[in-house]
Parts: structure tokens; sequence; C-alpha cells
């Protein structure tokens, strides 16, 4: 069983997430503008890495927040979790973020 | 290679089982080979052997980094059936099938297969018509399968529960008499002992930690155990297709997820079938030994840790005491994992890569022990004719580019 | 068996006549917040997990989410005096009364039953009273409070109270005949001969 600290709630069981994947895949801001196997490297094609993965999850059965962690695809250890940009509600140290300063992000 | 007989076993038996010799020899690797096969899991070995048989390459290596059917081919649940819904699927698995049937002949070794038959549950009116969908797909595809009732069920599985008040009432099910299970670890020895037989050597304990790749040709691997050198290099190493990709510098469109299985202390016989549901999600049969042996679904994260989580664990159980409320007395013995390569569209990559004379058969994810045959027929044509059999010409890298993909999720709907 | 005492048992207890709402702002927006908490009539809490008491509950569910529990009569009232003070801002306001249910439970051994099915810790050192959770408990999604040392809150979906019901009362007679507090407790042991 997983332990994931989620940034808002702390430590949780693995049983009150859902996996969203590798981290950092950004949707092509032109699609048209891609050729077949660019579009095809967005959709389908992962880093699958054997060794440190960035991922998302979200609190799915608890804050419900997406969230980012860097884990060993090997070991399983967490390395750390952390707050994507622009997360509402700003950072839980407090620190800046939210719909004023994400908002952008946020679309 | 000594012919395997009954005779041969008495004679045996009366020398007190002295005289056995080595199904295979422990060949050391050579400088160069015609075909090099990364990977000694089924499909390996099955590879090797048909380039063999019908392509007259036997200057072919098998390189293994740990020992033969120590992967998915020696962890799975052994579920063997071909009723897929897509066409490009079921042509595919049913070649398999076809092999399967002759196997243990072809291979002078007894792979225990076993067609006692594979019912696929349905649980709701949307799960019936899928099914009846697929066993009408399935038939003008000429492969057998047919649509049973829950009475029809009952009297073949007594110990199911077809109560209308189950949480999941089974409602129906496709069954293919044709399919069923073999024995895993069999497959492998088997096609170890002809492969080498033909003059294949299987090299163990040899991980491959590069590949030689120049102006566009693969060259040659690097290895634990010294380079070699070969220009025509089939990789065939399930969970960890990635990892020889990225040697070559290619991506795959496949992501590696933990599956796990488990097996229980041995019962009398109670089970003379193989039972899948896709909404408990689970799957079980007997094995010979009485075990009952149980598959789960994967870990929803990428994995390379060849374990599972607990959460699966408890969810295979209760899918597995849901359809079978006596189980739940049964204790279990043993629980394993192994890393199974899942495609978007879960189904196989069965191809040649931007690199020419490397070629991948990966994606198999969860199912694809029971292409073990099939799949090393094809792979081994698509070696030696650098070119890929029409079978499995649409399992090509291009379709995630061409976007004719194969989407079988729905008919399998269930790890298997 | 001898060494210990015969389970004490838990009370379970549906609270009627009760009403929700769920309200989402950002809390950065100072403006919208105190629109909000005068209208409440109390503050919001910002401190992720915790719970706030007065006229009514308002539970902490995400950082720029809460749960408001109120009596029932008063809930579509003040979901619209709510509506009416954040039209200006960025801000959601949703009467959920019908969709939920919140029992109490309560007795010295609850935490040991609750403990059964929820992989939360719930010694009281990591989760006192005022502390609050969304988690699992059985095999439903629940929002879980604690009130006072042997008492919580349990907020579920309606469609899903009848069975979390029947869950905790299983879990308090199935199990384990409780040992005194402070022994080690295996939480899920079937003592049954
Ligand atoms: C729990 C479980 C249950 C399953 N149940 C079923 C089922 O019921 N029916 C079904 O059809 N399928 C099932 N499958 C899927 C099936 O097992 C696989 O699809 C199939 O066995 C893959 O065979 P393979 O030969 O390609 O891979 P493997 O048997 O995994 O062989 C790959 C080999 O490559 C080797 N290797 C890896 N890296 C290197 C390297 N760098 N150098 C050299 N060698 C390397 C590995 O050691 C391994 O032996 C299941 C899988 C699992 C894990
Ligand atoms: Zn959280």
């Amino acid at each position: 069983m997983l332990l994931i600290e989620c940034p808002w709630c702390g430590p949780r069981a693995e049983t009150e997430f859902s996996y969203g994947g590798e981290a950092g895949i950004f949707r092509p801001a032109d699609p048209h503008a891609l050729s077949d196997a660019e579009w095809a490297d967005y959709l389908f094609y992962r880093s699958n890495p054997r060794g440190t993965h960035r991922e998302l999850w979200n609190h799915a059965q608890g804050c419900r927040r997406w969230f980012g962690v860097e884990r060993d695809t090997v070991s399983y250890r967490i390395k750390r979790t952390y707050c994507l940009s622009g997360a509402s509600g700003g950072q839980p140290d407090g620190s800046a973020g939210g719909l004023e300063a994400g908002s952008g992000k946020r679309r | 290679m000594k012919h395997y007989s009954a005779l041969g076993l008495l004679r045996n038996a009366l020398g007190r089982n002295r005289r056995w010799t080595p199904a295979w020899r422990s060949a050391g690797p050579k400088k160069s080979y015609d075909a090099v096969i990364v990977g000694g899991g089924g499909h390996g070995l099955a590879t090797a052997y048909y380039l063999a048989r019908d392509h007259g390459l036997r200057n072919v290596a098998v390189l293994e980094k740990g020992w033969i059917g120590g992967g998915n081919t020696g962890r799975n649940t052994c579920i063997v059936r071909s009723n897929y819904l897509w066409t490009e699927a079921s042509l595919l698995y049913e070649k398999s099938l076809k092999l399967w049937e002759g196997l243990s002949r072809d291979l002078n070794f007894n792979v225990m297969f076993s067609q006692r038959g594979v019912y696929n549950l349905g649980h709701s009116l949307q799960d019936l018509r899928d099914i009846e969908r697929r066993v009408n797909a399935n038939r003008l595809n000429g492969i057998d399968a047919e649509v049973v009732g829950p009475a029809k069920i009952k009297k073949a599985i007594p110990c199911i529960n077809t109560s209308p008040g189950a949480r999941y009432p089974i409602l129906g099910a496709s069954l293919q008499r044709r399919g069923g299970v073999a024995r895993h670890d069999a497959v492998a020895w088997g096609f170890a002992r002809a492969a080498d037989a033909l003059g294949v050597d299987i090299i163990e304990q040899c991980e491959v930690t590069g590949i030689e790749v120049r102006a566009g040709r693969a060259l040659g691997v690097a290895t634990t155990r010294g380079a070699i050198s070969s220009e025509r290099i089939g990789v065939a190493v399930a969970g960890n297709a990635g990892v020889l990709a990225k040697m070559a510098g290619l991506r795959l469109p496949v992501e590696s997820h933990p599956l796990q299985a488990f097996v229980s202390e041995p019962v009398r016989p109670v089970l003379n079938t193989v039972v899948m549901s896709g909404a408990v999600h689970g799957y079980i049969s007997q094995s010979d030994k009485g075990e009952l042996v149980v598959g789960a679904g994967i870990d929803a994260y990428n994995g390379y840790g060849q374990r599972g989580s607990f959460p699966v664990i408890e969810q295979a159980m209760q899918a597995v005491i849901e359809l079978f409320p006596a189980f739940s007395r049964v204790r279990m013995l043993r629980l394993w994992g192994g890393i199974v390569d899942i495609c978007p569209d879960a189904c196989p990559i069965v191809s040649k890569t931007p690199v020419e004379g490397l070629y991948f058969n990966c994606g198999w994810g969860t199912g694809g022990f029971k292409a073990t045959p099939g799949a090393g027929w094809v792979f081994a044509h698509t070696l030696a004719c650098d070119r890929p059999h029409e079978l499995n010409a649409p399992f090509s890298l291009e379709r995630f580019s061409s976007g004719a993909l194969i989407d079988e999720h729905g008919a399998a709907a269930v790890a298997h | 068996m001898s060494e210990s005492a015969p389970p004490a048992g838990i009370a379970i207890r549906v609270r009627s006549a009760r009403g929700f709402i769920n309200l989402r702002l950002n809390p950065r927006n100072r403006q919208a917040l105190e629109a909000a908490e005068r209208v409440l009539g109390q503050q919001a809490p910002l401190s992720a997990n915790t719970f706030t008491g007065g006229e009514h509950n308002l539970y902490w569910l995400g950082p720029d989410e809460w749960l408001i529990a109120t009596g029932a009569q008063r809930a579509s009232e003040l979901a619209r005096e709510l509506a009416e003070a954040l039209k200006d801002f960025h801000a959601a306001v949703n009467d959920v009364s019908g969709g939920n249910v919140e029992l109490l439970v309560s007795g010295a051994n609850a935490s040991m039953v609750l403990a059964k099915g929820c992989p939360l810790d719930l010694h009281p050192r990591a989760f006192a009273p005022g502390q609050c959770a969304q988690t699992g408990l059985g095999r439903a999604a629940v929002l879980l409070a604690a009130v006072d040392p042997s008492t919580y809150a349990i907020v579920v979906r309606r469609s899903f109270a009848r069975y979390l019901r029947r869950w905790l009362e299983n879990a308090d007679s199935a199990g384990v005949p409780f040992r005194a507090a402070g022994k080690r407790q295996q939480a899920g042991y079937r003592s049954s001969p």
C-alpha cells in the first residue's frame, strides 16, 4: 500500500487517490500545426521510465486536488509530492497561487 | 534431441531416472549471430523456434537476463482463448489457438494445453449485448463461440452464485469451448528444448545493456556477457520494452504496470473450466494440482517492481467471493506480480521500427500468454522477411500515427 | 476471552432534519470570503481538514471548498442568502441537502469500530476533536469529523447511508471484544470460536 502525502491533507492511503499518469504533458496549443507523428507523440507516447517518474495524482476521496508526485517506479518510494502551479486556493504553505495569481494558467 | 515418449518414460523409470539429459544445452554466447532475440520468455523462445523451423535461420541466439520463463511467461494465469471482438485481433489470436492445438506434438513436449472452455460472464443488459455482438463477430471469423444463459452456467459450474439477488447477478456468458489453460513453464521449456534441437543458442544470465545503432541500422547488442553482433535483432521483453527501446533511441507507446495473480492451497476438484468477469474484475480456474488460480487487475500506476499493491489483492478476492461465495473459506497460498506492457488500444505491437534490422514484439499487456505460439510465429516471419505477415501487419507501430487503432478494451474488459 | 471486557457497543444515530450547502470560493479573495462569513455569522476554517461549529458546522473540504451543515429548514434560505452575497464573485453555492445524510457514531470504542474500515489514523493524537477528513469508510466515501473524544459525525451520500449504517452495525457486532484503552488493538480481528 502506498502512503501518499497529499500537499493539503498529509499522508493518506493509496485507496483515497486516483492516478493521472505522467505529469507535464500539455495539450499542444495548435493541434493542426502538428504532424501525425507529433500528434501521436502527444496522445500515446509516454516516457515510462524505469526509475524516477513525475506523475499526477488526484486526492479523489479527499480534498479532490490534483498534485504532482515524484516516485521511483522500481522501489515505489515516493521522493516528494508537490502542488501544481496555479492551484486554486493558494498553496498549503500560504504562498502564492490561486485564482488571481494563476488565473491565466487555469484557462 | 532425445525424443520423449511413453516408452522412454518407462525405460527411464526403470533406470531410476538417472539417465535423463538436460532438455537444452547451456550455450555460451558466440561473437555473432544471424539473428538475436532479446528476452527468453515464451514469445522470444517461440520466435527463435519458428525462425529455425520455418525460415531456416538456425544461427540464432535467445538472450535472457534471468532464467527462461522467469518473466510474465512464468507468472500468468494461463488463460488461452481467441474470442476477441475485432477481426484483426481475433485472427491473430485464432492463429495462436490453432498452434496451441498441435503444440505438444510439434514440440514433443507436453504443454498441458487443456481445452476446458472459457466463460466470460455478463452482469448487465449492456454486458449481454456486448457478449452477443462478440459471439456473432467470432462466428463470422470462424471462431467457435456461443451465448449461454444462467441455467446452463449453473449446470456447468455448480458452485457459482447465479442467484438474481447477487450484487452483480450473472445474466449470461460467452463460452468458447476451445479455450482453456496451458502449463506456463512447460511452454517455455518446450519451446526452449525444440529451438535448441534446431541449433538455437539459449543463453541465460545474459542481460542486454545496449543496442548498437549506426546510421539507422542495428548492428548488435551489448550484454553482461560481452558484445554480440547481429544485423537482425528481435526484442520480446514484455514490461521492459520501453527500457530496450530507449537503448536504441526509440520511444514506444507502452507503459509498464504491475499485474498480480494468486494461488490458493490445493483443494479437491471444484472448477473444471475458466471463469472471467469484467464487472467484478477477476478470473479464476483450478490447476491440476488443485490450486485455485486467480488473476487480478493491474495497478493503475506505472511500475517495474514485480509486485503489486494490496488494494488490488482485496479487490480480486472480493470478485472471486462475489462469484463463488464458498471460496471465502479457501486460504491463499502465494501471490506475485509481473510487469505488463500496456498499449493505449490494448493491442500488441509486432512490428518493424524506424531502426533497420530492429523489431519489437511488445504491448501484449495482460493477455499475451495465449498468443505465445502465434506471436512467435508472426514475429519470426517479420524478422526473417523484414516485413510483417498479413496477420500482424495491422499491429504495427504506425497505427498510432495513422489512427488505425484496434480498440480491444471493450472485448477483453478484464485482464487475462 | 476472559481478559477482555464484552464489547461496549457504539450508538449509531441519524441526525435528522439536516441541510447541507456546498460552498466554493477562493479564500485568497478576502472580499468574497468575508462576504460569505458575514452571511454565515462565523468564520470558515482555513486550515486543512478542520471544522468550526456555531450556528452551522463548517467543514473544510478543500482549499477552496467547504461543506456547511445546518438545520434542514435553514439550508435553502441560507443558500439563497449566500448566493446573493457572492453574486459578484467567482464563487459557487449549491444546496446539496437532498444528497447527504449525517450519522452520529458515539461510544468509547467508536474510533476502533471505525478503524476497521477506515485508512485514517484515528488516534486522538492524529485525529483530535475539531478535525475532519474526507476518506473511505467500508466501501463508501465519507466526510468524517471528530466531534468529541467518543463521538464522530459522518456525512455520507444518501444512497450509501443504509449500507454504511449496516456496515457500522456489523463492524460493531462481528468484531473483537475490545480491550481496555491503552493496549494495542488489532482492528478487524475476528475472535469467533
Ligand atoms: C499476473 C499475470 C497474469 C496474466 N494472465 C494471463 C492470462 O491468463 N492469459 C494470457 O494470455 N496472458 C496473461 N498474462 C500476460 C502474459 O503473461 C504475457 O503477455 C506474456 O507471457 C508475455 O510473454 P513474453 O515472452 O513476451 O514476456 P516475458 O515472459 O516477460 O519474457 C520477457 C523476458 O525478457 C527478459 N528481459 C527483460 N529485459 C531484458 C534484458 N535487458 N536483456 C535480456 N532479457 C531481458 C525478462 O527477464 C523476461 O524473461 C498475464 C500476465 C501477468 C503478469
Ligand atoms: Zn488532500
